[in-house]
């Protein structure tokens, strides 16, 4: 895991921790967050407002689903594919 | 129903063995066309009439122009909003379709399916859909009436295949769903109707154990039913996408809604709930205030699809308020609070078992207003309370 994957890593924790109220520490970076639906609706589309704001990528509403979301390695994933160059 | 299902037990084998595989969805096809013309000719013509429409809008829309997607998506979604108003004043007897309950709900059904696939053709799906499998999909009898919502690219890429469990498990599953919704469900309705319907000459006590019997009824049928059109599409080589999943015995609503009826409520978060959210949040309003308005749209809507009315209206906002409640409040409160108090709360059977009391209280209750109207819904409540 790069620089660029642990310090999102992190801010996704922080939020989840900060925003949301979980408690983060059994959350890995393959812990399924949507499907086990400790990441519901509203905080998904939180978190999505949050990577939009915070990394200046542009996020379609039919990208934000389990398969791009569920997990903390598939938002790294998923945000390399949206970055620009 | 009963006569359909058996109807269907009988062919299943013949389908098998005499169906050659390439042909399979399009027997399947016919055959649901054919039901619903003995049924309705005009609600088979609805399913044609709306297969044909969104085939050529899909087809349409292979040509990447931003402009002629949008007219076609705002032209297909005005259609279909026209023929689902038109299908609830059926209901009230002044419509041009049936007015019979299983149908009519099929047609709301319909609406939903054509216009996720529409939107998402628009937005790129990958897969373009032949017509042969836009009739299959819109047809296809188990889930016609009642659901689930099964989406078009599930579906449409499924070539049934004989596979023994599958088989098997879906007729385990018909026999759990008749026990839920013919056995379980009716007699909860039987005991239950009475008092429902006159409330003030039973004991307080009674009343509430009524609409808690209301709220399992609800579950059982609805659930039963889901059973049924899963286990009945596996019998005939079909894989349908779950519905319900415990949804009575969770934490909070947030929980009780993210596994009561799951391809409606993945529908409403799909195609109403992210994007009007996130079209406040893109113009600036506080994410408290955003997600609020959006559970709001999203819960009134869910509540005027079932039916259109002031009742349906006031149910769906009040879980909606109970989802910002469980989202929103009660998340700030967590932050607010000592932390031993809010890791008590998360991991105590105590907290656990009153949660989920308060839970199942907070999704019974305001269905007074879909059982009765606003007005009798209230005069229920106070009853409640009063001798």
């Amino acid at each position: 895991m790069g620089a660029d994957d642990r310090e999102l890593a992190a801010m996704i924790l922080g939020f989840l921790r900060n925003e949301l109220a979980l408690d983060v520490a059994q959350i890995g970076e393959h812990s399924a967050l949507v499907t086990t639906g400790i990441l519901d609706s509203a905080g998904l589309v939180r978190l999505a407002a949050l990577l939009e704001r915070r990394l200046r990528i542009r996020i379609p509403d039919r990208d934000i689903n389990a398969e791009n979301f569920d997990t903390i390695r598939r938002i790294q994933t998923y945000v390399k594919h949206r970055a620009p160059g | 129903m009963l006569l359909a299902l058996l109807g269907a037990l009988a062919l299943a084998p013949f389908y098998w063995l005499l169906t050659p595989a390439r042909r399979r969805r399009d027997v399947l096809a016919l055959a649901s066309l054919a039901v619903l013309v003995a049924y309705d000719p005009r609600v088979a013509a609805v399913v044609g009439g709306v297969a044909l429409g969104l085939f050529a809008a899909l087809r349409a829309m292979r040509v990447p122009s931003t402009a002629r997607h949008r007219v076609l998506v705002v032209g297909g979604l005005v259609a279909l909003a026209a023929l689902f108003v038109w299908n609830k004043r059926g209901a009230r007897g002044g419509g041009v379709l049936p007015s019979q309950g299983v149908v009519l709900l099929g047609v709301s059904y319909l609406v939903l399916k054509a216009t996720a696939a529409l939107v998402d053709g628009a937005g790129g799906a990958d897969r373009r859909p032949d017509l042969g499998e836009i009739v299959a999909w819109l047809a296809f009898l188990p889930t016609y009436p009642a659901g689930p919502i099964e989406r078009l690219e599930h579906f449409a890429p499924q070539r049934p295949g004989f596979d023994r469990t599958r088989a098997l498990g879906g007729l385990e599953r018909i026999l759990l769903g008749l026990v839920r919704a013919l056995l379980v469900a009716h007699y909860l309705g039987v005991w239950s109707d009475p008092i429902l319907a006159e409330p003030a000459a039973h004991p307080r006590a009674l009343r509430l154990l009524a609409l808690y019997a209301f709220t399992l009824r609800f579950y059982f049928d609805f659930a039963g039913y889901s059973d049924i059109a899963i286990g009945l599409a596996a019998l005939f080589g079909y894989d349908i996408e779950e519905n319900f999943d415990n949804p009575l015995v969770r934490r909070n609503l947030v929980q009780l809604w993210q596994r009561w009826h799951m391809t409606l409520t993945g529908w409403l978060r799909r195609h109403l709930f992210i994007p009007t959210s996130r079209a406040l949040l893109r113009r600036g309003w506080p994410d408290a205030l955003a997600i609020g308005a959006a559970q709001l749209v999203t819960m009134v809507f869910c509540g005027l699809w079932h039916e259109i009315g002031w009742g349906f209206a006031l149910w769906g906002a009040s879980q909606a308020v109970g989802l910002v409640w469980v989202g929103i409040v009660a998340r700030d409160l967590g932050r607010r609070l000592p932390h031993a108090l809010v890791a008590w709360w998360r991991r105590s059977p105590v907290a656990y078992a009153l949660s989920t009391a308060l839970t199942f209280n907070a999704f019974a209750l305001p269905l007074v207003f879909v059982v009765s109207s606003v007005g009798g819904g209230f005069r229920y409540l106070a009853l409640l309370v009063r001798r």
